[in-house]
């Protein structure tokens, strides 16, 4: 059985409905990222879990109990908030020790679970500072620390790297994914970029405008999305209208007609293709299209090329340089022919 | 940036109106009253501390001094139970709300400070409209006007201000988040406001009762128009001695006194910023 089930869930503001309809089930021990851009709704979820907005409609089951009416100081859901919210007046300690004294927990054992969890996110010499006296990353863990101390059935965090800078993120990254390996706490992640999900999800929900657009591992999303939004919101801009020929055969606008390896719908559909899977082919051959690099950017790792084919359409390009240095950018202008294989067109639903 | 020449005018402002005077009153204390024209020995001709003397033996001024402090602290604190409820309901009032709420907390200062106390005696004395509403409910008329009661509705009444503001710029600059982080490990509403929202508040609420008690420690017209005759402010001491008595060296010792009584909060508030 899930640990959580979200059902119908509704959620409006005034006339405008902020999550239509949401189903989601959430395993015990899943770290699940809320993918979406701003105003997707993926806050207004995670703060209808919290319990700090009553939705419209729906029910919200957390180990088979409904929360759905239950007040935030009532739900054993905690929160790591955008900007912390760590208490200012109080040490570390006590911040950590707030939700363990609201459980009445026994004094000795307060202090045990404090001193645990301070070793946890590696903050022991730092129990009796301020969070005046930390820095970003360090308020993070305090916050972590804070929200793990009651030991909730589920933890929200909301945009927890977004205010670390970048080196800071990818150290904070994996330091949330050991925690959450060593506590086995169910996480849910909200966040807007989707490379943090990618490297961090067990499944990911893309949310679309209070819908759910796909819900899957980061493999999925990835490389099977399902609809045009989605690929988009991945990173892919190769997407472009197509119909089918016959079996296993194509034609995309603006590219040409093609071999494909999926089952085909019989309506016009969108065909998206991952800039990485092109490449660069030295003869024209099945399943390639001729054009001229329209501009080029150097990446040290990669080369990223925008290619106006002559059929009309301009293809995002990938070329990895994993091959050795000193290959050198192909210049704007130059006349080249892209391999598009079979197997690295997906077919769009939507 | 050499800064003196912008700091010039406050600096002889505060010499001329705030330096000098308190150093001639101080000097004066050491003075003796006479029957002439100014009423006291030359200046620091004789210095003679009788007058200090005086005052601490003579329980009279101790009692009056003591009876201020206990009228100011009983009024700061019924400015803070007062107000406090205000404060909170005007930072967490709709945005659009606020400053017109904020408004109507300073609207009594557009009229004037005597007009508004002897509007009070228009209220509390004996057939007066809160005695009129009493009546008319079948309760007795209640002696109200020249009684502690009435010079404590007046004290708050005047000061209320001076504490909600201070609250209410410490208030409205709360952060919901952390309240909200407080429900979220557990705390009902009651326990948010007495770990969180209290603490937090603390600085304003400080601010505040300095702001009403060190006015009200010297407050003369407030008890001399509403108060009853026992209560022998520091104030009206000082009044006497002065108007009465035509002892201004006495007077000035009062007012030294209760100058150096009143560092003690104003050293704390200092320190509390």
């Amino acid at each position: 059985m899930a640990e959580l089930s979200i059902e119908g869930l509704t959620v409006s503001y005034g006339p405008v409905n902020a999550l239509s309809n949401l189903d989601l089930e959430i395993a015990s021990g899943e770290l699940f990222v809320l993918l979406g851009g701003s105003g997707s709704g993926k806050t207004t979820l995670l703060r209808t879990l919290g319990g700090f907005i009553e939705p419209a409609a729906g029910r919200i089951l957390l180990g088979g109990q409904d929360i759905t009416r239950l007040p935030p100081h009532r739900r054993p859901v905690n929160t790591t908030f955008q900007s912390y919210a760590l208490f200012p007046h109080m040490t570390v300690a006590d911040n950590v020790a707030f939700g363990l004294r609201r459980q009445r927990v026994p004094k000795p054992e307060i202090t045990q679970r404090v001193a645990d969890l301070l070793d946890l996110v590696r903050l022991r010499d730092f129990a009796a500072r301020k969070p005046d006296a930390l820095s970003g990353g360090q308020r993070q863990r305090v916050a972590l620390a804070r929200a793990l101390a009651p030991n909730p059935r589920l933890l929200l965090l909301d945009e927890p790297l977004s205010a670390l800078d970048r080196s800071l993120r990818e150290q904070t990254r994996q330091e949330l994914l050991r925690i959450q390996a060593q506590t086995g706490t169910t996480f849910i992640m909200v966040t807007h970029d989707q490379d943090e999900a990618l490297a961090m999800a067990t499944r990911i929900g893309l949310l679309e405008n209070g819908r759910l657009a796909q819900i899957g591992t980061p493999a999925d999303l990835y490389e099977r999305p399902a609809t045009r939004y989605v690929a988009a919101f991945m990173g892919n801009d190769n997407v472009f209208p197509a119909t089918s020929l016959a079996a296993n055969r194509i034609k995309i606008v603006g590219i040409g007609s093609l071999q494909t390896i999926s089952a085909l719908p019989t309506t016009p559909f969108w065909i998206a293709i991952r800039p990485e899977r092109l490449r660069l082919a030295p003869d024209p051959a099945p399943n390639t299209a001729p054009g001229t690099i329209l501009t080029a950017a150097y990446f040290g790792d990669s080369a990223d090329y925008a290619i106006r084919l002559a059929a009309g359409a301009t293809l995002q390009l990938v070329q990895p340089l994993s091959a050795g240095f000193g290959t050198g950018l192909l210049l704007p202008g130059t006349p080249v022919t892209v391999a598009l294989p079979a197997d690295a067109l997906t077919i769009l639903s939507a | 940036m050499n800064r003196a020449p912008v700091l010039a005018p406050l600096w002889i402002w505060l010499t001329l109106f705030v330096v000098l005077p308190v150093l001639l009153v101080a000097g004066l204390s050491l003075s003796t009253a006479i029957e002439a024209v100014p009423p006291f020995t030359p200046l620091l001709a004789n210095p003679d501390p009788a007058n200090y003397v005086l005052l601490t033996s003579d329980s009279y001024y101790l009692d009056a001094f003591l009876k201020s402090l206990l009228i100011a602290s009983v009024s700061s604190l019924g400015c803070l139970a007062i107000g406090y409820p205000m404060a909170l309901a005007i930072a967490r009032a709709p945005e659009r709300w606020r400053s017109l709420l904020l408004l109507l907390v300073m609207l009594p200062f557009w009229t004037g400070f005597l007009l508004r106390i002897t509007a009070w005696i228009g209220l509390l004395r004996d057939d007066g409209w809160i005695n009129l509403v009493l009546t008319t409910v079948g309760i007795p008329a209640q002696k109200l006007l020249y009684t502690d009661l009435a010079m404590y509705i007046g004290i708050t009444y005047a000061y209320l201000p001076f504490m909600i503001l201070p609250l209410y710029a410490r208030l409205s600059r709360r952060d919901p988040a952390l309240e909200e982080a407080a429900a979220d490990l557990g705390a009902t509403p009651w326990t948010i406001f007495r770990t969180i929202t209290l603490p937090l508040s603390l600085p304003g609420i400080i601010a505040g009762l300095a702001l009403v008690f060190i006015p009200a420690v010297g407050e003369y017209v407030i008890p001399e128009l509403l108060g009853g005759p026992s209560a022998q402010t520091i104030g009206r001491a000082l009044w006497n001695e002065f108007f009465a008595n035509r002892d201004w060296p006495m007077a000035s010792t009062v007012a030294t006194a209760l100058l150096v009584v009143l560092l003690v909060p104003m050293t704390l508030l200092r320190t509390r910023e």
